[in-house]
C-alpha cells in the first residue's frame, strides 16, 4: 500500500514540467580565485551528468550533486542540483555557454552566463609563475636558505627608478619551527624594495631528496644610484630545531628488531636558534642612467610599458567651466610615477589636480590598471577632438615614448575665456587670491624675537630664587625692626607692670593694715595709670590732672596719700578694704578713660 | 676713534634694517602679484635675520595659498610663540589647521587647560615681572609701615598673590617643558614606519600639518608620537619640522 502511495506521488510529481536552471554565485571573479556554478533540475530527472562545454581558459572542476525531495502542501517536488567551480588564470570575459540537457526524455535548453575575470593583486608578475628551477643546496644549510630571481626580459640592466619584479623564496627543512624576526630587506643602500607582498604564499617542495617548506613573497626591485651594485636580500629569523645528536634516552623502538629508529628522533630535544637567511652569492646588477636627451617635457618619471585602456570626455562643454576627465591606463611599471595624462593640446585647457586609483595586477604591483580623474576647463570654443597624451620611458627599448590616446570629438560652446593674443602678451597682472579670507599681509617688518621661552636660559631660575631671598630677607628686616623700635608699646606694657606692682604692694598693705603703705601704693598706681594716658612723667602727675575725672574715690586716695606724705604721720584712714575697692574702680575707670583717648 | 666705530655701527645697521625692509616689501609684492612661491622665498630667506612675527605671518600666508598646509601651520605656529595674542595668527591658524583637516586634540582639562592659555614664553616672563615684583612689594611694605598700621597687611596679601603667581607660572612651565619637541608634519603624507629604516614597514601615514612630538633622532629618522600616543614610529626628518627649531 506504501509503495503504491508512494509511486502514485512521484507520478504527480512527474505530470509538472521539469525546470533547469543554470546560477553563477559570482559574475566577476580575480584570476586564481573560483565562482560556483549550480545547474538546478526542478521536478525531473537527468539520464546522466551535465556537461559544460569546454571554454578557453576556462576551467570547470565538478564539485558534486544532490537530490533533495519535499512534499509541500501535498504537492511532491524534487530537485537536483550539479555544482561545479568555474574560474580562470587569464583575465577576461567569458561565456558559459547554454546547455541542452534531457530530462526524462525531454530536451531543455539553459541560458549562457557570463564571468568576467579580473586581474588578481595576489597573483605573481607575469613571468614567474612557472615551475622554477631546482635550487643548489649546500651541506650547510641546516637551518633553511634563501633564493631570489627578477625578472629582466632580455636585458641585464635596469634604470634608477624602475621596478624590477622580484621573487624571494625561503626553503626551511620540513619539521623546523620558525619565527620571522625581521621584514625582509635589500643588503646594501643600492636597491630598495617595494611593494613587498603582506602574506608569503606557503607550498611544500622536494629537494634533492629533501623535503622543505616554503615560504615565497613577491615584491619590486628599484635601483637608487646608477652604477654595479651586488642585489641580495637577507631575514632574521629564529629557528627551533631537534637536536639528534644529544644524548637520548633507549627507545624501544630502537630495537633492530623493528629495523632500527622507528621514531627518529622524535623524542630529540628542540634547540632554538637566532640566524639571518641570506640569499646567498649577489648577484651584480647594472643599473644605467636615464638617457638626458630626448626627454619628453611631460616625462614624470614613468618607466615601464603604458598605454590608455580607456578615456571620457564629456561631449558638450562651455568654456570656462568645468568638466570631469577620467583616464585609465594600463600596463607594467611603476605606477607610483605615473601623472595624470592632460590634453594634448595644454594651451586650450586648464587643467586642475585631480585623483588617481591604482588597481594592482599582481602581487608585486608591477602590473596592474591606474585610473585618473580631474577637472580641466576649455579655453577655446569649437569643435574638438580631444586627445590625452602622457610619456614614459620603455627600459625595454632604452627610449621615451609619448602615448595619445585615441580622440574623443566634443563640442565646446561659448566665447574663448583667455584669447590666445591675451595669453601671449599678457603681463603678471595683480591678483586677488581665492580661498578663505586670511588675515592680510603685515606691512611692518617689526623686530626679531626669540622663539625659545626666557624659562630655557640659564639665568632664569637663578634669578627667580634670588627675588624670592629677597623678599624673604626684606620680611624678615621688617619684623625685626618692628619689634625694636617699639617705645611706646613697651613703654605701656612697662606701665602695665608697674601698676600690677603697685596693687600687689596695696594689697599687702590692706592685709598687713598699714594704712601709709596702702595709700602710697594706691597713689603710684593711679599716677602711672594717668601718666599713660597723659603722657607726662608718673612723678609729675597732680591732684589737678585728675580733675577730670568724675571719680571721688580716686580723688580721695590721692588727697589721703598727700595728706599721710606731708603729715608724716599716720592716722585712722577708716576701712581699707573699702579704699582698695575704690582704688580698683579708680584704676579701671582711668584704664578705660585711656582707651576712649 | 670711538665715535667714528659707533658711527661705521650705527650704519651698518641702518643698511641692515633698509636692505630687510626692502625685501620683505619686495616678497609681499611677489605675493600680491599671486607668486607665491618667490614671496615665500623671500620670506624664508628673511628669516635667517632672526624670527619675526610679520615674517613668519605672511610666509604662513604664503604655503596656504600653495595649498601647503603643512608648512603653513608651521609658520603660522611659529609666529604665536612670538605673539601667542595675536587673533590674526589665530585666525589664520585655524583657517589652515581646517583646510587640511587637522582638528587639534585637547590637551586634557584642569591645571593642563589653564597652562595651555598662555605660551611658555608668557609663563616664563609672567613669572619673572611678579618675582622681580615680589621684593619690591616687601620693601614697600617695610618701608611704608609707620604711615598707616594698614599698611604691613596690605602689603603681606599683596606679596602672597604675587608668590602664588610666581608659583602657578613655574609649575604651568613645568608641566609644558617637552614642548620643545612639538613638531608639525610637512610630508604629503608622512610615511610612519616601524623601524628606522627606507624598507622598514609602514605603519601609518600621517596628513601634513598634523602636530606630533618628535624623539630621539637615528639615522635620519625622527620617533615620533601623535596623538597622545596613538600613533608611534619613525617619520624621515625632511618630513617632519620642530617647531621650535634646533
Amino acid at each position: 500500500m506504501r509503495k503504491i502511495f508512494t509511486w502514485l506521488i512521484l507520478f504527480i510529481g512527474t505530470l509538472h514540467a521539469a525546470e533547469v536552471t543554470l546560477d553563477l554565485s559570482e559574475e566577476t571573479v580575480e584570476a586564481g580565485a573560483g565562482a560556483v556554478l549550480t545547474v538546478r533540475i526542478k521536478g525531473g530527472s537527468l539520464d546522466a551528468q551535465p556537461e559544460i562545454p569546454a571554454v578557453k581558459d576556462l576551467v570547470v572542476n565538478a564539485r558534486g550533486s544532490g537530490t533533495q525531495m519535499s512534499i509541500t502542501n501535498g504537492q511532491f517536488s524534487r530537485t537536483t542540483t550539479y555544482t561545479y567551480v568555474v574560474g580562470s588564470h587569464v583575465p577576461g570575459e567569458y561565456e558559459i555557454p547554454s546547455i541542452t540537457l534531457k530530462v526524462d526524455g525531454e530536451e531543455v535548453t539553459t541560458v549562457p552566463r557570463k564571468l568576467t575575470v579580473t586581474p588578481s593583486a595576489n597573483a605573481p608578475p607575469a613571468g614567474m609563475a612557472g615551475d622554477d628551477e631546482e635550487p643548489e643546496v649546500s651541506e650547510e644549510d641546516e637551518y633553511g636558505f634563501m633564493t631570489f630571481e627578477h625578472l629582466l626580459t632580455g636585458r641585464e640592466h635596469v634604470y634608477p627608478g624602475e621596478i624590477a619584479p622580484v621573487r624571494i623564496r625561503a626553503f626551511f627543512p620540513s619539521g623546523v619551527r620558525i619565527q620571522q624576526l625581521s621584514q625582509l630587506r635589500p643588503e646594501g643602500d643600492s636597491f630598495t624594495l617595494h611593494n613587498l607582498s603582506d602574506q608569503a604564499q606557503q607550498s611544500t617542495e622536494v629537494v634533492k631528496g629533501k623535503r622543505y617548506t616554503v615560504l615565497t613573497w613577491f615584491g619590486g626591485l628599484s635601483a637608487t644610484k646608477a652604477g654595479t651594485y651586488p642585489a641580495s636580500f637577507s631575514m632574521d629569523l629564529q629557528v627551533a630545531v631537534r637536536d639528534r645528536s644529544a644524548n637520548q634516552p633507549p627507545s624501544p623502538f630502537d630495537d633492530p628488531f623493528f629495523g632500527g629508529s622507528m621514531m627518529g628522533g622524535f623524542f630529540a630535544p628542540m634547540i632554538q636558534k637566532e640566524v639571518t637567511l641570506s640569499t646567498g652569492d649577489p648577484v651584480e646588477i647594472e643599473v644605467r642612467e636615464l638617457p638626458k636627451e630626448g626627454v619628453p617635457e611631460d616625462f614624470t618619471g614613468a618607466i615601464g610599458s603604458f598605454d590608455f585602456s580607456a578615456i571620457k570626455v564629456p561631449n558638450s562643454l562651455t568654456t570656462g567651466e568645468p568638466c570631469r576627465i577620467e583616464a585609465r591606463v594600463e600596463g607594467k611599471g611603476n605606477f607610483a610615477l605615473l601623472k595624470a595624462p592632460h590634453p594634448s593640446s595644454p594651451t586650450e585647457w586648464k587643467v586642475y589636480d585631480g585623483n588617481d586609483q591604482f588597481v594592482a595586477g599582481d602581487a608585486a604591483s608591477f602590473s596592474g590598471a591606474k585610473v585618473f580623474q580631474y577637472n580641466a576647463v576649455p579655453l577655446v570654443p569649437g569643435e574638438r577632438e580631444v586627445k590625452l597624451s602622457f610619456s614614459y620611458f620603455d627600459p625595454d627599448a632604452g627610449s621615451y615614448k609619448s602615448v595619445e590616446s585615441s580622440g574623443e570629438k566634443v563640442v565646446i560652446s561659448g566665447e574663448a575665456a583667455v584669447p590666445d593674443e591675451i595669453v601671449e602678451a599678457k603681463e603678471p597682472e595683480k591678483q586677488e587670491p581665492e580661498g578663505p579670507e586670511l588675515a592680510p599681509l603685515r606691512s611692518e617688518l617689526g623686530a626679531t624675537g626669540s622663539y625659545l621661552p626666557l624659562s630655557d636660559r640659564g639665568w632664569f631660575f637663578p634669578v627667580i630664587g634670588s627675588c624670592g631671598l629677597c623678599a624673604l630677607g626684606l620680611f624678615g628686616y621688617g619684623l625685626w625692626s618692628s619689634r625694636g623700635i617699639d617705645v611706646a608699646k613697651q613703654a605701656r606694657l612697662a606701665g602695665d607692670l608697674a601698676v600690677q606692682d603697685a596693687l600687689k604692694a596695696a594689697d599687702r598693705a590692706v592685709m598687713a593694715g598699714d594704712g601709709v603703705g596702702f595709700f602710697l601704693a594706691a597713689r603710684e598706681a593711679l599716677r602711672i595709670r594717668v601718666a599713660q594716658r597723659s603722657g607726662v612723667s608718673a612723678e609729675a602727675v597732680t591732684l589737678a590732672d585728675l580733675k577730670e575725672s568724675a571719680d571721688e574715690d580716686v580723688v580721695g586716695i590721692l588727697k589721703e596719700a598727700d595728706r599721710l606724705d606731708y603729715s608724716g604721720r599716720a592716722r585712722s584712714v577708716g576701712d581699707l578694704e573699702a579704699w582698695r575697692k575704690a582704688l580698683d574702680r579708680g584704676v579701671v575707670q582711668l584704664n578705660e578713660g585711656g582707651k576712649k583717648a | 676713534m670711538k665715535s667714528l666705530f659707533f658711527a661705521i655701527l650705527g650704519w651698518v645697521c641702518l643698511m641692515g634694517v633698509t636692505l630687510g625692509k626692502d625685501r620683505f616689501a619686495s616678497a609681499s609684492e611677489h605675493y600680491e602679484a599671486g607668486d607665491f612661491k618667490a614671496a615665500a622665498e623671500e620670506y624664508e630667506s628673511l628669516l635667517e635675520d632672526g624670527p619675526r612675527v610679520s615674517v613668519l605671518q605672511n610666509l604662513g600666508s604664503c604655503y596656504f595659498r600653495m595649498e601647503d598646509y603643512g608648512r603653513a601651520i608651521l609658520a603660522f605656529e611659529r609666529a604665536l610663540l612670538l605673539d601667542s595674542g595675536d587673533p590674526d595668527l589665530r585666525a589664520n591658524l585655524k583657517l589652515a589647521q581646517d583646510a587640511a583637516a587637522i582638528f587639534p586634540v585637547d590637551g586634557g582639562g584642569g591645571w593642563k587647560s589653564l597652562a595651555s592659555r598662555f605660551s611658555r614664553k608668557q609663563w616664563a616672563l609672567l613669572a619673572l615681572t611678579f618675582a622681580v615684583l615680589c621684593p619690591l612689594v616687601v620693601l614697600g611694605g617695610v618701608l611704608l609701615r609707620k604711615k598707616a598700621s594698614t599698611v604691613p597687611y596690605a602689603a603681606g596679601a599683596v606679596s602672597g598673590v604675587v608668590v602664588l603667581v610666581v608659583m602657578i607660572s613655574i609649575y604651568a612651565l613645568r608641566i609644558r617643558k617637552d614642548e620643545s619637541g612639538r613638531a608639525v608634519v610637512i610630508g604629503n603624507p608622512a610615511t610612519v614606519r616601524i623601524s628606522p629604516f627606507d624598507s622598514a614597514e609602514e605603519r601609518a601615514s600621517l596628513a601634513s600639518g598634523r602636530e606630533v612630538m618628535v624623539g630621539k633622532e637615528e639615522r635620519g629618522y625622527f620617533w615620533v608620537t601623535s596623538e597622545n600616543g596613538g600613533t608611534e614610529g619613525w617619520i624621515s626628518v625632511g618630513e617632519v619640522e620642530r617647531i621650535i627649531p634646533e
